[in-house]
């Protein structure tokens, strides 16, 4: 897989080339699937993450990890240079994950990545990009699907062609609810969520670089608050499902002002705002079946 | 040589634990340092240094040079990896026999409440004929800690057999790895301060500001009057040239505290109550409590101020804001109540640990809770309230300060004083809620 | 403790021969106790023709010291009892007298002079109250006259009190010995035959529960050291401020400590519900908590002047009130000793020191007053008075001032806080059951109320 670092460099390269050439994108996802064979999450990935968000068990990696993992591939899919929407400036919009096995590390994995559902959006465009990950067939077993999750990205400013805008929905009020916990997270997250998980947009590295690219300073990646909101949390032998939409970025350093709520035995919902502003920075859900 | 303390005498009686009768534990006394506010007059001291100066003066008190303590229990909430034997190496510098064997105990604030209570269990079941227990803190010793990615580099140079090894390790050494990170206050599973944590129960509550300012002012009020009368003569020892708590603001007004700004729960605006005021500050100090069988205690000629009577701990789900932090003692009470055929209202003095004047004030409330005490704690009818002029009589954590693990021994020993002086059969409850959600209650009799 | 240096200095041989060569004090180290010490470094001399002299003589030999009656041209004395108890006429002083003056230079170092004689106000008629009377100045006179650490003193039997009786033999002991090492020109009255010797001079006080006050640091530490050395159990008192220095000292001699402020109308009690509950009784009691608040007297302010008198005199008259009441029977014993500690300054008084000389005064005034009430129940009480002694509180004082303070004093040099502890302990002993009511000054013979 190319290290994430490489994309970003060829996704700058690409947007150059692209404001020079004012070539018009396709209009059309591509259509094929970026798939990976036997990728291997290593111990040390695993060490690095568990350095950040706590112990983790091996044979049963946490959601995001796997996430990290897979990711790339779904990455090496919007770099091309097929792909309808830049990548630089994307927005990360959503995530939903069923975690339905267990994945091991140092074990042969089946990544796959595809991208579907371009949609329009009140404020350009939106895509689903869908990584699934197996366990590799071996002798006497199937391929047996593990995990799979889908992201949404926003393209800010990118209309498809005969596409009617959509209205804005209205915000609706957002009144926080009860604080439950408090993540103090410091200026240095970002870098070390990257060093974890090889996500270097510059957006997350220091705020000079955040702000050439429009922020309104160095931000959290949306992934880092994922596993902040699951750590400790996803039951052993996976069979969960879970969810993050996020509103208005972290910027670092800052403080989250989190609600964790048991609307009923197998529902959490997890609401992080900024408590000066009180705007809502994400809400996830996370579903545990009872068993 | 001393007599080791034993039990296989022929003519003592059989041990509980052996199949004989139950005794009681008696407390013969206590010992403290002043409190100090932390990064203060004691920050050069550690927690040993404390721990052993507060045993010495306890040795002092009553005469155990050289004795053979059956064992010394006592903990530091926030202590170096490098005083992995804290309270036995206090115990090797101390006056007594260096055979008194010791350990460490941590529950958070309730560590000194913990330590006294399973040792007096002991000497109630004949395992022991003596004990010191207590606790210490100093936040001024406070570990420094490494950032983890520092540490990561540290041990794999530890690690690296080759220089080559070595040499890669410390290739990831950068500069900001140096910065240590400061101990904090906060809850591990939810990041937040104590006192954030209170300001929501104190909210949930409907404690007034008014309300934890006066119960402020009269911790203050109170200490100070014990001080001026000389009650802590005989149970504080100086330390480092302090000889009362530095916390202590005798001249204290309402008008005082009622201007200082909110410092836990700003995020809730005009709800917000808590103020450095009516909350305890970071504290160093160490507290011991000596305890021994009445045989133990009349062949030494010490005295007997009352006796331990049992202790209940609780704990509450608080990650998610189930329960607040510090309820849990509102939970282990009815328990102990209930055990002891007992009712809130049959003491004659209540010794409240004042972590925040909310909490004092919220666990109250909550045993004046009807449907509280039936929802929660399952009680057909509420716990009901108490006489307020029993509460904390000569001041607490508010006024003294707070070094966390010490302050179940100061307790310990100012209330078995108190009881002692009202006399033979009154009754003390105490209640000290800890970091975590734990919590610890105990009834003292008086002799 | 200040060092003395110059002490120290003029001991090594170069320093020695200037301070000889510019007529400076030679002061020298003295012999000071030390458990299991030969009660003399050399032979002892024996004069006088009255019977205490043949008494003083037996006693002698019996503690195994070497006992001459006459002197060898050539001998070393370590000490000379001169007896003048039979002397009836100012003319009978001169045969012993001039005896001791032609051994004043066989005389080693630390050597003792002791006069034996009765009191002069025992004695109505005149030439025998004024020979009496002639040995006190002769006394005096000498201990200006010694060298070498060598100190001379009095043992007055009054009431016709016989050699022979236990509080003489303890004082001649004392006197004798390196325990009054610092107490030079003085005189201790024998004026009963109460009292008793111990089993073991090094142990006088063995089985003995001692309180004393003020015992955390500087003198108050060092009689608590010495009681405890001497065989007492020592509960050690002092204000609640001082409690960590008073654990430490009271760990150190397997006491217990008291943390109290000996003004409060309630010190007396609390002591001795102390001392029922952990020792079981209370045998000495040793007042050595003080203060200095000093100020010229047209500068002096009532907190000055009152808290001195309140801590000073005040609270050891309400203590022993409390000591003597007949609710503490069953913790004081039959033969309850008080020491008190008073000053040259109540003496002969010090500039700047109305308030301190007035309560130190006071408390010779209420040693002497209280002697009855003590009698009476085979008890004693007596006041020491320290001179120029070397502690932190002098230590502070300006060089010069504590220069020439030090070397006031015949011994030319300051006394240590375990000079006053020595005293302190044989007043506080059954040996000294025969002295009461008295001042015993602990100056080196300090010219400050000579």
């Amino acid at each position: 897989m190319t290290p994430l670092i490489t994309t970003y460099r060829s996704a700058v390269t690409q947007t150059v080339r692209d404001a020079v050439t004012r070539r018009r994108r396709p209009r059309q996802l591509p259509g094929h699937a970026v798939v990976v064979h036997g990728h291997r999450i290593s111990q040390n990935q695993v060490e690095d993450y568990a350095q950040l968000f706590g112990a983790v068990d091996p044979q049963d990696l946490p959601s995001v990890l796997v996430h990290v993992a897979a990711f790339p591939a779904a990455m090496e899919l919007m770099a091309e240079p097929d792909f309808p929407l830049p990548l630089m400036g994307m927005v990360h919009l959503e995530n939903r994950v069923q975690h339905h096995l267990p994945v091991p590390a140092e074990t042969d994995l089946e990544i796959m990545a595809t991208a579907t559902d371009l949609a329009a959006h009140p404020s350009g465009t939106t895509v689903d990009l869908v990584v699934t990950v197996h366990r590799s067939a071996d002798e006497g077993s199937e391929t047996q699907l593990l995990w799979e999750g889908t992201s949404t990205y926003l393209a800010k400013g990118v209309r498809l062609q005969d596409a009617e805008r959509p209205p804005k929905a209205a915000h609706p009020d957002f009144t926080p609810p009860e604080v439950t916990a408090q993540w103090r997270l410091s200026g240095s997250t970002g870098r070390e969520y990257a060093a974890v998980s090889g996500d270097y947009n510059p957006i997350h590295l220091h705020p000079l670089t955040a702000k050439a690219l429009g922020m309104k300073g160095m931000i959290a990646h949306g992934m880092y608050l994922a596993g902040r909101m699951l750590a400790g949390r996803e039951p052993v032998g996976a069979g969960h499902s879970w969810s993050i939409s996020f509103a208005t970025p972290v910027v670092l350093p800052g403080t989250v002002q989190v609600s964790y709520a048991h609307p009923d035995a197998q529902r959490t919902e997890v609401t992080g705002w900024n408590g000066r502003s009180s705007k809502p920075h994400f809400t996830g859900v996370l579903e545990i079946p009872v068993r | 040589m001393t007599s080791a303390s034993s039990n296989t005498s022929k003519n003592s009686p059989k041990a509980a634990i052996a199949g004989g009768e139950l005794r009681p534990a008696v407390i013969v006394g206590g010992n403290r340092t002043p409190f100090v506010r932390s990064h203060g007059k004691y920050a050069t001291a550690s927690n040993k240094d404390l721990l052993t100066a507060t045993l010495d003066g306890l040795v002092a008190r009553f005469g155990l040079q050289g004795e053979q303590i059956g064992e010394v229990a006592a903990g530091a909430v926030i202590k170096h990896s490098k005083d992995f034997n804290l309270t036995r190496e206090a115990v090797l510098g101390t006056a007594l026999d260096p055979r008194t064997p010791a350990h460490e105990v941590q529950i958070a604030c309730a560590t000194g409440m913990e330590a006294i209570g399973g040792l007096a269990n002991k000497i109630r079941l004949g395992q022991l004929d003596s004990a010191i227990g207590g606790g210490v803190d100093s936040i001024s010793d406070a570990p420094l800690v490494f950032s983890d990615a520092a540490r990561a580099v540290l041990m794999e140079l530890n690690r690296a057999k080759s220089t080559k090894a070595k040499l890669t390790a410390l290739s990831k050494f950068r500069p900001g790895h140096l910065a240590p990170q400061a101990p904090g206050t906060g809850e591990p599973r939810t990041g937040m301060s104590m006192g954030d944590h209170q300001a929501r129960t104190t909210l949930k509550w409907e404690i007034t500001r008014e309300a934890q300012d006066q119960l402020a002012l009269d911790s203050h009020k109170n200490l100070a009057a014990a001080y001026d009368r000389g009650f802590f003569d005989d149970l504080i020892t100086p330390f480092r040239g302090v000889s009362r708590d530095n916390n202590l603001r005798p001249d204290s007004t309402l008008e005082k505290l009622g201007s200082l700004k909110p410092a836990f729960g700003k995020d809730l605006g005009e709800k917000a109550t808590m103020t450095a005021g009516n909350s305890t500050p970071l504290t160093d100090g160490a507290s011991v409590v000596l305890l021994g069988s009445e045989e133990w205690a009349s062949e030494r000629g010490l005295p007997v101020l009352a006796e331990f009577v049992d202790f209940e701990t609780g704990a509450v789900d608080f990650v998610d804001g189930d329960e607040g932090l510090l309820m849990a003692p509102a939970y282990a009470l009815p328990r102990l109540l209930e055990r002891q055929g007992m009712s809130l209202q049959d003491f004659d003095y209540y010794e409240i640990h004042e972590a925040f004047a909310g909490t004092v004030l919220s666990t109250l409330k909550a045993w004046e809770d009807e449907e509280f005490c039936r929802t929660r704690l399952g009680l057909d009818a509420p716990l009901g309230s108490i006489d307020r002029a029993k509460l904390n009589v000569n001041g607490s954590s508010l006024a003294a300060g707070h070094p966390f693990a010490a302050t179940g021994g100061r307790i310990v020993a100012s209330l078995a004083k108190m009881l002692h002086e009202k006399g033979t059969g009154s009754l003390g409850l105490i209640s000290v809620c800890a970091a975590g959600g734990q919590g610890i209650v105990a009834i003292l009799r008086g002799r | 403790m200040s060092t003395d240096t110059y002490t120290a200095l003029v001991n090594q041989p170069l320093g020695k021969k200037i301070a000889a060569a510019l007529g400076l004090p030679q002061p020298v180290e003295l012999r000071r106790h030390t458990p299991g010490q030969p009660l003399l470094d050399g032979l002892a001399l024996v004069l006088g023709s009255g019977p205490a002299a043949q008494q003083v003589a037996d006693q002698l030999l019996d503690w195994g010291v070497d006992v001459r009656r006459h002197a060898g041209a050539k001998d070393r004395f370590a000490a000379v009892v001169a007896c003048f108890d039979a002397v009836q006429t100012p003319a009978d002083l001169s045969d012993t007298a001039l005896e001791v003056g032609q051994v004043m230079r066989q005389l080693g170092s630390s050597a003792r002079v002791i006069t034996v004689s009765a009191d002069p106000s025992d004695a109505t008629d005149p030439a025998a109250r004024s020979a009496r009377k002639g040995v006190e100045g002769l006394t005096r006179s000498l201990a200006h006259e010694m060298r070498r650490g060598g100190t001379a003193n009095g043992l007055v039997l009054a009431g016709g009190t016989e050699m022979s009786a236990p509080g003489a033999v303890g004082a001649l002991r004392f006197l004798l010995s390196a325990r009054s090492a610092f107490v030079s020109g003085q005189f201790l009255t024998v004026g009963t035959s109460e009292g008793a010797l111990p089993q073991d001079w090094d142990r006088p006080l063995a089985g003995k529960v001692a309180v004393v006050t003020g015992a955390a640091r500087g003198i108050g530490e060092a009689i608590a050291r010495t009681l405890h050395r001497d065989g007492a159990t020592v509960v050690g008192v002092d204000v609640p401020a001082a409690g960590e220095q008073l654990a430490a000292v009271v760990n150190s001699i397997h006491g217990t400590s008291l943390q109290l402020d000996i003004t409060a109308p309630d010190a007396g009690a609390r002591i001795l519900e102390h001392c029922r509950t952990r020792h079981g009784r209370m045998d000495l009691v040793v007042h050595n908590a003080g203060i200095t608040r000093d100020k010229m007297l047209a500068n002096m302010d009532a907190a000055r002047w009152d808290s001195v008198i309140a801590v000073n005199i005040e609270s050891q008259l309400a203590m022993n009130q409390a000591f003597l009441a007949d609710q503490a029977r069953d913790v004081v014993g039959d033969h309850l000793r008080i020491v008190s500690l008073a000053s040259t300054s109540g003496i002969a008084g010090n500039r700047g020191q109305t308030n301190y000389a007035a309560s130190k005064a006071g408390v010779i005034g209420m040693a002497s007053a209280s002697a009855e009430l003590l009698a009476e129940r085979g008890g004693t009480i007596n006041a020491v008075a320290p001179g120029f002694i070397e502690t932190e509180m002098t230590g502070k004082m300006p060089f010069l001032t504590r220069e020439v303070a030090r070397r006031m004093n015949s011994l030319s040099q300051g006394g240590r806080p375990v000079d006053v502890a020595e005293a302190i302990s044989f007043l506080g002993s059954d040996a000294a059951g025969g002295t009461n009511g008295t001042v015993l000054r602990v100056c080196g013979q300090g010219i400050m109320g000579a």
